[in-house]
């Protein structure tokens, strides 16, 4: 049991995380097509830093490693390299040589993470634990099943993880950078400020109207904050419950539900909530890093309408 | 002066309208917010500074990156062929569209939501290895080929976007998700006692909106490809004759 307490942690997956960008680091600097080897090496290496270490390093330290970081991003030091990729004939040749077992590493993943949660339910572990630890684990599982059905060796295991490590580039931290500005703008009280002005502009006697500007206000404080599990209990403090529940006897699951998902609209919409909206753009290697934001704006506005018209209806004809 | 501390989100709304490079626009909005409202540079346990706010906070987030652990297999299982097979494997099924396809990842992705499973990103685990090729091979688009660069796009925002809608519209629909329990603990702070699966019961129509939305407009994206599609005929039939 002690084994599995010191390996099956987030610490662990995080250390294995580390080393696997260690590696992608190394690679990087050894990389002589890569026009900013060293600067791109050193952004890995820097991550993989924090990642390792970042539960034992002073919080002022890991601060500093990602100033390095961003600074060797804003000087555009961050850049691409060569991953001997094969042709197009070759790639399509090996598909029809492995057929269906390529698939196979892929699906490994979410088998493996849902499997493992599932397995180690009656443990009544922390969830974030069992799942992220599973999928760290499932991941390293993939990686073993890929090198068997392709029979590569290892480094051309690494050098295909730097290959969509640099596709996405260092976009990477943009998630992890928010989170911590985030953490700043509470520090500095910046949501109250906010929540006071929507409170501040709400009409109060026509139920129509404090729906629209509870569902709007909190699509457009989200939109700014980019999470709304930040924006959710300020907007129910602030509207919610004194301006929905209390006057016109709303059933509170009913607001509490819709509030919180009428935020989603808010968070489709913006690049602050840069592992939705703005990673996947560079995962897929799209042109624009907004594009999956303005795929998602039209069906935003008209969720954001639903939304309104829904809780307006449901709590004017279900009392 | 209150109003004063939103210069942080003024400074984020400039720096992304101007496309200035994203990481640093973000340091430099937590910086100038952490110096207005007063806080030190590098701080103590006591009064916590910017820098190590910075840092903290950067650190107990390491989850969201976890995904680049799972990039080498999927690399390597891209290099010997998964994305032809993907392709193939979606052509052997002559009804495929990109729009039907996203619509039933969607779906899919509700029925993944309603049952309380978690992958981490569903952008890394489906989309990129997975949907994406699907959806490319179903319209026969070559990411390689130029002519067809902004259909590609358009296809990769859609799988962008059928995520975030089946992830973020379906996963309320298990009363165990997070952010049911996020409704429960607030509006328990605030003395209303709710029973979760009530929670999860208002997610139905919610989801059932944002099905019939997503459905509008996958269509609208298939009709989009295919009118994109018989330009590109017409243009290359003009060419021959």
């Amino acid at each position: 049991m002690s084994l599995f307490d010191t390996l099956f942690t987030l610490e662990a997956v995080f250390v294995l995380s580390g080393l696997a960008l260690a590696a992608i680091a190394a690679l990087s600097f050894v990389d002589r097509a890569n026009p900013s080897r060293f600067g791109t090496g050193a952004f890995w290496l820097l991550l993989a830093i924090t990642f390792a270490l970042g539960s034992v390093l002073p919080s002022w330290a890991t601060g500093a490693l990602v100033l390095a970081m961003v600074a060797l991003d804003g000087f555009g030091l961050v850049r691409h390299g060569d991953y001997g990729e094969p042709t197009h004939a070759e790639r399509a040749a090996s598909a029809t040589r492995l057929g269906n077992r390529i698939l196979l590493p892929v699906l490994t993943i979410p088998v493996l993470t849902y499997g493992a949660s599932l397995a180690l339910a009656p443990l009544e572990l922390d969830p974030n634990r069992v799942v992220y630890a599973s999928l760290g684990y499932a991941s390293i599982v993939a990686a073993v099943v890929a090198l068997l059905v392709t029979r590569s060796r290892p480094r051309v295991l690494l050098d295909e993880g730097r290959r969509l490590a640099d596709a996405v580039g260092a976009i990477v931290i943009l998630p992890q950078l928010l989170a911590a500005l985030g953490a700043v703008f509470r520090a500095a009280g910046v949501g109250d400020v906010i929540a006071k002005g929507v409170a501040a502009i709400v009409p109060t006697d026509s139920l129509f109207l404090v729906v629209v500007v509870c569902c709007t206000g909190i699509a457009a404080f989200t939109f700014i904050l980019g999470n709304s599990f930040a924006t959710f209990p300020l907007m129910m403090a602030g509207v919610g419950v004194p301006m929905l529940v209390v006057p016109f006897g709303a059933d509170p699951a009913l607001v509490g539900l819709m509030v919180l998902t009428a935020a989603s609209c808010g968070t489709l919409c913006t690049p602050m909530a840069a592992n939705f909206n703005i990673v996947p753009a560079a995962l897929f290697e799209m042109r624009s890093p907004y594009g999956v934001i303005r795929f998602q704006a039209p069906f935003a506005a008209a969720m954001l309408v639903a939304h309104i018209l829904m809780l307006w209806a449901f709590i004017a004809f279900g009392r | 002066m209150e109003l004063l501390k939103l210069v942080g989100v003024l400074i984020i709304i400039v720096g992304f309208a101007l496309r200035l490079r994203v990481t640093a626009v973000v340091v430099v909005a937590g910086i100038v917010t952490g110096l207005v409202a007063g806080m030190p540079f590098v701080g103590t346990d006591a009064a916590p500074g910017i820098v190590d706010t910075l840092g903290r906070s950067f650190a107990n987030q390491r989850i969201i990156t976890l995904f680049v652990l799972s990039l080498p297999a999927i690399g390597l299982s891209e290099r010997f062929g998964l994305q032809d097979r993907a392709r193939e494997l979606i052509q052997r099924i002559r009804a495929a569209t990109a729009g039907r396809l996203q619509l039933v990842f969607q779906l899919l992705r509700y029925a993944i939501g309603a049952l309380g499973i978690r992958l981490g990103s569903g952008h890394v685990a489906l989309g990129r290895p997975l949907i994406l090729p699907m959806a490319l091979g179903a319209e026969r688009l070559d990411p390689e080929r130029p002519d067809d660069a902004d259909a590609v796009d358009d296809v990769k925002a859609s799988t962008g976007a059928a995520e975030n809608y089946g992830n973020f519209f379906g996963q309320n629909l298990f009363f165990g998700a997070a952010g049911v329990a996020l409704v429960v603990t607030t509006l328990g702070d605030m003395g209303y006692t709710i029973d979760p699966r009530r929670v999860a019961l208002w997610t139905i129509p919610v989801a059932t909106s944002a099905a019939i939305i997503g459905a509008v407009q996958f269509w609208w994206l298939d009709r989009r490809l295919a009118r994109a599609r018989s330009t590109a005929d017409q243009s290359a039939t003009e060419a021959e004759s």
